[in-house]
């Protein structure tokens, strides 16, 4: 067995057990930066990266070569060429190169019916031509921009496909599968009504939101369905809205499909990773009752609490702030570390991982430092 | 799932009554992977 | 018409109650001096609502609804505002600055700094300094007002400010900005006459300004 081999068995086997519930044989460890960060840490152009994806094998190296991980780092979920040929309001390259998203409306409040009656029809005959202007063209037109956009989508996660892997066979990795969905209620505000959209609807029509986001949660669920075969993965959830709810409509709209959509995907036999945006404090019990070893990363909380709420029955991660990196000395840095580890880390069901990913740069290479500081504390330090 | 856009086995022998002539443990897999392929496309795209 | 009973269903978000009971004030013909205690009642029930979201009974979502509400309801009073809404108290150029595409807090200022009867012209979301600096010249307002989120959003409200300095046109308006990175030291540094992360003070400070 080579190396890289013998390093990839050894940090699946982490993964095997923290994913069942046991106590790993240390803490599993997940590295900070984005796509965005690499390249400019290789000291590419990142909007032209972005585009071409020219060299991403090197750039990776580069930084897979100096930092520590026990999962993959290469991945990324936005890329600007099918966007482009789809024409995207909803997702847009700003000044710089980042992908960011502006506020749009993909389904007026009069079309919730038609939502309700087919969610996949209405997306597709409603909602896509007006987030996707080039979609909004005649039948074939219409047909020949969706092949294309499949097209560029196809080439260029293929790419990430292949750097992913040869940095695999190079550094070994945790061989893990993920799947990707959105809980109900958020996906109903992101793109069809916005932000502000959804937070009206709950007040004038509750019940088309209600209607609407049962109608789409089997939609929801077949997304992120990982197939049968996968014995070991997980089921990414960032979770959005939540925090922006009173608790007496959070209760009646966003948690019982939400619920139901981490019951049916770990009753598939797989973990649900939540990405628990903002700051859920006031939900934890609810959390709490989700399937045993949901993962559960936190952006803002109290890691106290969390390990004594949740951290029994589920595997906790984050909460590790990204701002300390690039504002802290590497002192601090390595103090928050040991800070959360020792509160989260005893009886396992612990990933470390930090509240976010890192997407830019400083100048002073700060971030770099003290990533590698963190790094090298949990590593020495993390071990059951 | 409710949808003209979605076609399972099913729809497929229906619409193409000569598939019934096909081995479907070969045939039905791949058009469905196709079908669950651009299903997962399109509503990743208001993700 | 029962004023605190209006305030406390715009306090408690009643869309229902208030509205019927709004129409109903309006159909009765009052004068424009009960129109304007209707509306103060309204402003009131804002400010209710600005202090439940202090003490965390209210969240962001409710906030964005208040807008909402609150447009809605100066909208039915308009009518009956009449001689008040020609004679408008100033102008206010608002607009979320350049790099940022935030605006609810944006329109929530700008429907409580209208129903306090100022006309706001406003510039929407990613606002480039030379439109700023174009609108001032073509409106000459009272007051410019920025908002931004974004951390970034500091740096393009001082970019803003420069830009009007250079237009020669700094020193004919008061310079207000809003929304959550805004500081003291931010508003020094951006040579900004007042900040402030509440719109309710915010309307104030505007207030003070042209009386
Ligand atoms: C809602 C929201 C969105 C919505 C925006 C919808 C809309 N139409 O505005 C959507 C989902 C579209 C969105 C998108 C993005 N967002 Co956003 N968003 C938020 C969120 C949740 C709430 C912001 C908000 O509206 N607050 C409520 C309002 C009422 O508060 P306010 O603006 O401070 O306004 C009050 C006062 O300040 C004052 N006021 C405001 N303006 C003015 C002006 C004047 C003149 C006056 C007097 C007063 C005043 O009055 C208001 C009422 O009192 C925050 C997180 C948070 N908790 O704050 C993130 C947040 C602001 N977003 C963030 C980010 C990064 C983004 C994106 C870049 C993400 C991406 N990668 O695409 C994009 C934005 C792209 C861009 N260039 O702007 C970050 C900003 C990080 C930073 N420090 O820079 C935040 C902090 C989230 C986070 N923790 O990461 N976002």
């Amino acid at each position: 067995m080579t190396d890289a081999r013998a390093r990839a068995e050894e940090r699946t086997q982490l993964f095997r057990d923290l994913l069942k519930g046991k106590t790993p044989k240390r803490v599993p460890y997940s590295t900070a930066p984005a796509m965005e960060y690499v390249i400019q840490y290789a000291g590419y152009d990142l909007e032209k990266t972005l585009w071409t994806l020219k060299d991403l094998d090197k750039i990776y190296d580069k930084f897979c070569a100096e930092f520590l991980s026990d999962t993959n780092p290469v991945g990324t979920y936005r890329l600007p060429t099918f966007y482009q040929i789809l024409g995207s309001k909803a997702f847009v390259m700003g000044s710089g190169g980042f992908m960011q998203h502006p506020e749009v409306v993909g389904l007026l409040p009069e079309e919730y019916d038609e939502f309700i009656a087919s969610p996949y029809d209405c997306i597709l005959n409603t909602i896509l031509p007006r987030l996707y202007t080039a979609l909004d063209a005649e039948p074939s037109q219409k047909a020949l921009v969706l092949a294309k956009a499949y097209r560029a989508y196809l080439d260029d996660f293929g790419v990430i496909a292949a750097v992913r892997n040869k940095m695999h066979e190079k550094y070994g990795y945790a061989m893990l599968a993920a799947g990707f969905t959105i809980a109900p209620f958020d996906f109903i505000a992101d793109f069809p009504r916005s932000f502000s959209g959804i937070s009206i609807d709950i007040r004038r029509r509750p019940e088309k939101v209600l209607e609407a986001c049962e109608a789409v949660t089997p939609l929801l669920v077949k997304k992120g369905k990982l197939p049968p075969s996968v014995e070991y993965g997980y089921i990414m959830i960032p979770l959005h809205m939540a925090p922006y709810m009173r608790e007496k409509d959070f209760e009646k709209f966003y948690w019982p499909t939400f619920k139901k959509l981490v019951e049916e995907l770990s009753a598939n036999g797989h973990n649900c990773y939540l990405f628990i945006e903002q700051d859920w404090m006031r939900y934890l019990d609810y959390l709490n009752d989700l399937p045993e070893n949901t993962i559960m990363r936190f952006e803002f909380g109290d890691p106290k609490l969390v390990k004594e709420k949740v951290g029994k029955k589920h595997i906790v991660s984050g909460l590790y702030p990204i701002t300390l990196l690039q504002t802290g000395t590497k002192e601090q840095c390595v103090d928050k570390a040991k800070e959360l580890m020792d509160i989260l880390a005893p009886g396992g069901k612990y990933w470390f991982n930090y509240d976010k990913s890192v997407l830019t740069i400083d100048k002073e290479g700060r971030i770099a430092d003290n990533l590698k500081a963190v790094t090298e504390y949990v590593y020495e330090n993390g071990k059951y | 799932m409710e949808s003209k856009f979605y076609l399972t086995w099913e729809d497929y022998k229906q619409k193409f009554p000569e598939l019934e002539k096909r081995p479907e443990e070969a045939v039905a897999p791949k058009l469905q992977a196709c079908e669950d392929a651009m299903f997962n496309f399109i509503v990743g795209l208001l993700m | 018409m029962n004023l605190e009973a209006l305030t406390k269903a715009v306090g408690e978000l009643d869309e229902e109650q208030v509205l019927a009971a709004l129409k109903e004030f309006v159909a009765a013909g009052p004068t424009e001096e009960e129109a304007q205690q209707v509306v103060a009642a309204c402003q009131a029930g804002m400010a209710i609502v600005g202090d439940l979201f202090e003490q965390g009974e209210y969240f962001v979502g409710d906030l964005i609804f208040a807008g909402e509400l609150l447009t809605n309801a100066i909208e039915i009073l308009k009518p009956v505002l009449g001689g008040t809404s020609s004679a408008k108290i100033g102008k206010i150029v608002l607009g979320t600055v350049a790099g940022d595409l935030h605006d609810i807090g944006k329109n929530i200022f700008k429907s409580m700094a209208e129903a306090a009867g100022f006309e706001v012209i406003d510039l929407g979301i990613d606002t480039p300094a030379a439109a700023f600096v174009e609108k001032v010249r073509e409106i000459k307002p009272e007051i410019v007002g920025m908002s931004g989120v974004l951390t970034l959003a500091l740096e393009a409200m001082k970019d803003t400010v420069d830009a009007l300095k250079a237009a020669g046109l700094r020193d004919s308006v008061k310079v207000i900005i809003g929304g959550n990175p805004v500081t003291k030291e931010a508003c020094e540094q951006i040579g900004a006459d007042a900040f402030t992360t509440n719109a309710a003070e915010g309307v104030k400070i505007c207030q003070r300004w042209v009386s």
